[in-house]
C-alpha cells in the first residue's frame, strides 16, 4: 500500500510529462525510455551507460588532481597564491567523492580507498604518518616516488588537508603528496579503462568471466555501490560526528580542518543521481526513476538546510537537529533504492567494506 | 556497521524432489557448531582464568608464560566462533564486549606515550591501573577497587571504540605489554613482576593484578552469555528461525571474510605498515588469529567442526544445500575456501617459522607484503561466490515475487 502511494505520488511529479511510449526517446540521453512489455533489464546496456558515467567520474578525478599537483608546485616554487592550492584542492576533493561509493576492482586492488582518502582515522594514523614524513630530507618530502613508499595515510587528502590547514610546514610535501595521488589518479583511470581495464572485464561478463558470471552481477555491483555509498554517508560522515546527544564528536566531520565536509556529501549525493538517471536510466521504470531522483533532490536540500559545517553543527543543539534530520533522509533515500531501484533491475545488494564494522 | 541481506528478488522457479539437505536440518548443523564453539570457548577462558590466579598469586616467569600459553589456546576456538558473528544480531551486539579492537591501551596501564597517544581520544593515556578515578564532564568513575562492573563503565568509555578496556585483547595487553618492537622482530615484553606486589616493577601491581583477574572473570560472564546465547530456546536460535537461517549464516561468512577480516584487519594494516593495526599486535598471534577465523568460515560452510577434544560436530551443511540446488557453485566455493586456507596458513607457518606477521607487514617486505595481499584477494574472492550463494540460499521453491512494477504495471496502483 505505501509503495503504491509512493508510486502513485512519484507519477504525479512527471505529470507534466507526456506518457511514456515505446518510440519516445531521452533527450538528454538519445535513449528510449523504458520500452512497455519488454519485461525486462538490459544489462548490457545499463552496463555501457553506466561506464560511461564512471569514466567521466574517473576522468574528472584524474584532470582535478593534476590540477593540484600543478599548483602546489606553483605555490611552493614560483610564489604562485596560496588560494590556488586551496581551490584546486577543493575540486579535488569534490572530484573524488561520487567515486567513494565504488570501492570494487581497481580501487580495492591498488588501495586506493585508503590511499586517497583515509578517513574516518580513528587513531591520528595521519598525524602520526606524516610527522614521520616531515623529518625526512625536503628532497624526499617532494618526491612521489618517497610518498608511494610511505604509510597510506600520507598518500591523499586528509594528508594535504592536514599540511594546508594545520601548523605543518605546507612546501615541499604537498608537491610530493599532491604527485603521487595524480600518478594514483591516472593508475584507477587507466586500470579501469584502458586495455584489459576494470571496464573490458565487465564487458566480457560470461560464465568464463573471472569476476562477473553475468551482466546481471555488474548491475548487482554498481547497486551494492550506491547503497554502500548511502551507508558510508549516514552512518560515518553524518553518524560518527553526530555521536549521542549529550557527545558530540565535531572533529570525527570527514574535512573538517578545510570545511568541506558538507559539499562532499552533496557531491557524492550528485554522482549517486547520475548513475541512476545517466546509467541506470530508461531500464528502471520512469515513475520509480522520477522518484528516487526527487528524493535525492529533497536530501540535498535537508543538506542545504544545515546551514553550519557539519562539525560545528552537531555541537549546536539546534543545527544538530537538522543533521539528524539530513541523517534520517539518507536512511529513507536507501529505502526508497531497495524498493524503486533494486527491484526494478530484479538484483539485491551484496556484500560491501560496509559489512565490517 | 552491518546489515542483514534482504533476500534476492527472484524471477525463476524451483520445483523437484524433496531435497536431503533441508533447510531445518542445515540450520540445526550451523546452530550446534555454534553452540560447540562457544563452549569451547568457555571451556578454555576457565582454564585462562586458573592460570592468571596462579599469576596473580606467585608472578614468575613461569606463571606469565602459562597464562599466556592459556590465551593462546582460548583464541583457537574463539577466533573460529566469528563466522557467526555478523549474520546473527544478538551475536553481534555482543561481540563487542569480547572481542573489541583496536584499543588505546593507555586507557588500561601504562604505555610508551610515543607508542600509546591518540588525539582522537582524550582517555587514551588515562591509564586506570594508576589512576583510581577517570573524569568525564563533571562525572566520576570510581575505579578505587577494579570489579568486573567498573571494567563494563569503562567500556567504550564517553563513546569511544578505541576504549576497550574488556575481552581478549584487554587481557592479552596485561599479559604481553605494548610491543615496541614495530616492525622488526619480537612481541610485548612485559616482566612478571609488573604483577609482583612485592617487588614492583610498573607501578600498582596490586592493581594490575586485580585488573587481569577481573577481565578475565569477565571474559568467562560474557561467554557464558554466548553459550546461553545458542542453548536449546536460546536467542540466537530464537532469530535464525524467525528469519532466513541460511541467508542469515552466509551473510556472516560474506561479512566476515570481506569487509572483516579482508578490509578492515588485513588491508589497512598492510596499506599502512603499521602493526598498530594488526589484530594480536600485543602477542604476535595475529596469523592464528586470521587463519582460525577463515577455519570458522569453512567449518560453517561445510558444517564439521572438531572441537578443543578431537570430537567432532557434523551434520547436513549449506555446502550440502547449495549443492543440491547448484553443484558447480558449491564446489567453487569450497574451491575458493580451501585457497584461502593455503594462504593463510601460508602466513601462519611463516609466522612459526620466526617472521611475525607484523614483520610481514613493513613497508618494504616484498615477500611479507605478498602472503597478506594473496590472503587479501583469496578473500575477496570467496566472498563473490559467497554472494552467489546468499541467493541460491534465498530460494524460496516456488515462483516468487518478482517486481510488481516490472511485471504487473497496473497492479501497483491497486
Amino acid at each position: 500500500m505505501i509503495r503504491a502511494i509512493v508510486l502513485l505520488m512519484s507519477l504525479l511529479l512527471v505529470l507534466p510529462v507526456k506518457a511514456q511510449t515505446g518510440t519516445e526517446i531521452s533527450k538528454e540521453l538519445g535513449l528510449p525510455y523504458w520500452a512497455p512489455g519488454r519485461g525486462e533489464v538490459d544489462h548490457d546496456a545499463l552496463r555501457r551507460r553506466s561506464l560511461n558515467v564512471l569514466e567521466r567520474q574517473y576522468s574528472a578525478f584524474v584532470v582535478a588532481s593534476e590540477e593540484l599537483h600543478d599548483s602546489a608546485i606553483a605555490y611552493c616554487d614560483a610564489d604562485a597564491p596560496r588560494e590556488d592550492v586551496v581551490t584546486a584542492f577543493r575540486a579535488a576533493w569534490l572530484a573524488w567523492a561520487p567515486l567513494d561509493s565504488y570501492q570494487f576492482g581497481p580501487v580495492e586492488f591498488n588501495g586506493a580507498v585508503l590511499s586517497v582518502n583515509f578517513w574516518p582515522d580513528k587513531k591520528n594514523f595521519t598525524g602520526r604518518a606524516l610527522a614521520g614524513l616531515l623529518k625526512q630530507p625536503l628532497q624526499s618530502q617532494r618526491d612521489p616516488a618517497t610518498i608511494a613508499a610511505a604509510s597510506a595515510a600520507v598518500q591523499g587528502l586528509p594528508a594535504i588537508e592536514m599540511l594546508l590547514f594545520t601548523e605543518a610546514p605546507e612546501c615541499p610535501a604537498i608537491t610530493g603528496v599532491s604527485g603521487f595521488l595524480a600518478q594514483m589518479a591516472q593508475r584507477l583511470y587507466d586500470d579501469w579503462f584502458g586495455p584489459d581495464g576494470w571496464a573490458d572485464l565487465a564487458r566480457a561478463a560470461g560464465p568464463d568471466n573471472p569476476v562477473y558470471l553475468s551482466a546481471e552481477e555488474f548491475t548487482k555491483t554498481l547497486y551494492t555501490a550506491l547503497d554502500f555509498g548511502l551507508i558510508r554517508i549516514s552512518e560515518q560522515r553524518l553518524g560518527r560526528p553526530l555521536g549521542t546527544f549529550d557527545r558530540s564528536f565535531p572533529t570525527r566531520a570527514e574535512a573538517w580542518r578545510s570545511g568541506l565536509s558538507n559539499a562532499i556529501i552533496g557531491a557524492q549525493l550528485d554522482g549517486v543521481a547520475a548513475m541512476i538517471r545517466e546509467g541506470f536510466a530508461g531500464d528502471i521504470r520512469d515513475p520509480d526513476r522520477a522518484w528516487v531522483l526527487k528524493v535525492i533532490g529533497q536530501t540535498q536540500t535537508r543538506l542545504d538546510r544545515v546551514a553550519l559545517p557539519i562539525s560545528d553543527a552537531v555541537a549546536d543543539p539546534v543545527s544538530r537537529v537538522r543533521v539528524e534530520v539530513l541523517k534520517q533522509k539518507v536512511d529513507a533515500l536507501r529505502l526508497s533504492l531497495a524498493e524503486d531501484i533494486g527491484p526494478g533491475l530484479g538484483v539485491d545488494t551484496g556484500f560491501s567494506p560496509a559489512d565490517g564494522d | 556497521m552491518k546489515r542483514t541481506l534482504v533476500t534476492f528478488a527472484m524471477t525463476a522457479a524451483v520445483t523437484g524432489p524433496a531435497l536431503a539437505a533441508d533447510k531445518a536440518a542445515v540450520t540445526q548443523t550451523y546452530a550446534d557448531i555454534a553452540l560447540a564453539g562457544y563452549e569451547d570457548s568457555l571451556t578454555l577462558a576457565k582454564a585462562l582464568k586458573s592460570a592468571v590466579d596462579a599469576l596473580v598469586a606467585a608472578p614468575s616467569d613461569a606463571t606469565l608464560e602459562a597464562a599466556k600459553t592459556a590465551w593462546l589456546a582460548a583464541r583457537v576456538p574463539y577466533q573460529q566462533t566469528e563466522a557467526f558473528r555478523f549474520g546473527n544480531p544478538s551475536v553481534d551486539d555482543w561481540e563487542g564486549k569480547v572481542n573489541a579492537w583496536p584499543l588505546d591501551e593507555g586507557l588500561i596501564d601504562y604505555v610508551d606515550p610515543l607508542f600509546g597517544g591518540n588525539d582522537e581520544n582524550p582517555f587514551a593515556l588515562a591509564n586506570i591501573i594508576a589512576n583510581p578515578t577517570l573524569e568525564l564532564s563533571g562525572k566520576v568513575l570510581d575505579a578505587t577497587t577494579i570489579t568486573p562492573a567498573v571494567l563494563q563503565d569503562l567500556h567504550e568509555f564517553d563513546g569511544i571504540e578505541a576504549n576497550v578496556a574488556t575481552g581478549y585483547h584487554a587481557i592479552e595487553f596485561l599479559l604481553w605489554g605494548q610491543d615496541l618492537n614495530g616492525t622488526d622482530a619480537g612481541a610485548g615484553n612485559r616482566p612478571a613482576s609488573d604483577f609482583d606486589v612485592t617487588d614492583c616493577t610498573g607501578g600498582h601491581c596490586d592493581r594490575r593484578g586485580q585488573y587481569l583477574t577481573a577481565a578475565t572473570d569477565l571474559l568467562i560472564a560474557d561467554l557464558m552469555d554466548a553459550v546461553a546465547l545458542w542453548s536449546a530456546g536460546g536467542q540466537a536460535r530464537v532469530d535464525l528461525a524467525a528469519g532466513d537461517p541460511l541467508v542469515m549464516a552466509f551473510t556472516g561468512l560474506g561479512s566476515l571474510s570481506y569487509g572483516e577480516q579482508a578490509g578492515e584487519r588485513m588491508k589497512l594494516g598492510l596499506l599502512l605498515h603499521d602493526p598498530e593495526e594488526e589484530h594480536d599486535c600485543f602477542s604476535d598471534n595475529t596469523h592464528n588469529s586470521h587463519y582460525y577465523d577463515g577455519l570458522g568460515v569453512r567449518n560453517v560452510y561445510t558444517g564439521r567442526y572438531v572441537r578443543i577434544d578431537g570430537s567432532v560436530v557434523e551434520g547436513p551443511s549449506l555446502y550440502d544445500f547449495v549443492a543440491e540446488r547448484d553443484a558447480a557453485l558449491a564446489d567453487n566455493l569450497l574451491a575458493d575456501m580451501d585457497r584461502t586456507m593455503i594462504a593463510l596458513g601460508a602466513i601462519k607457518s611463516t609466522a612459526e617459522a620466526g617472521t611475525a606477521y607484523d614483520q610481514m607487514l613493513a613497508a618494504g617486505n616484498e615477500a611479507g607484503n605478498a602472503l597478506i595481499q594473496n590472503a587479501i584477494e583469496a578473500l575477496v574472492a570467496q566472498t563473490r561466490n559467497i554472494e552467489r550463494a546468499v541467493q541460491v540460499a534465498g530460494l524460496k521453491g516456488v515462483t516468487v515475487e518478482g517486481s510488481d512494477s516490472l511485471d504487473n504495471v497496473s497492479a501497483v496502483f491497486e
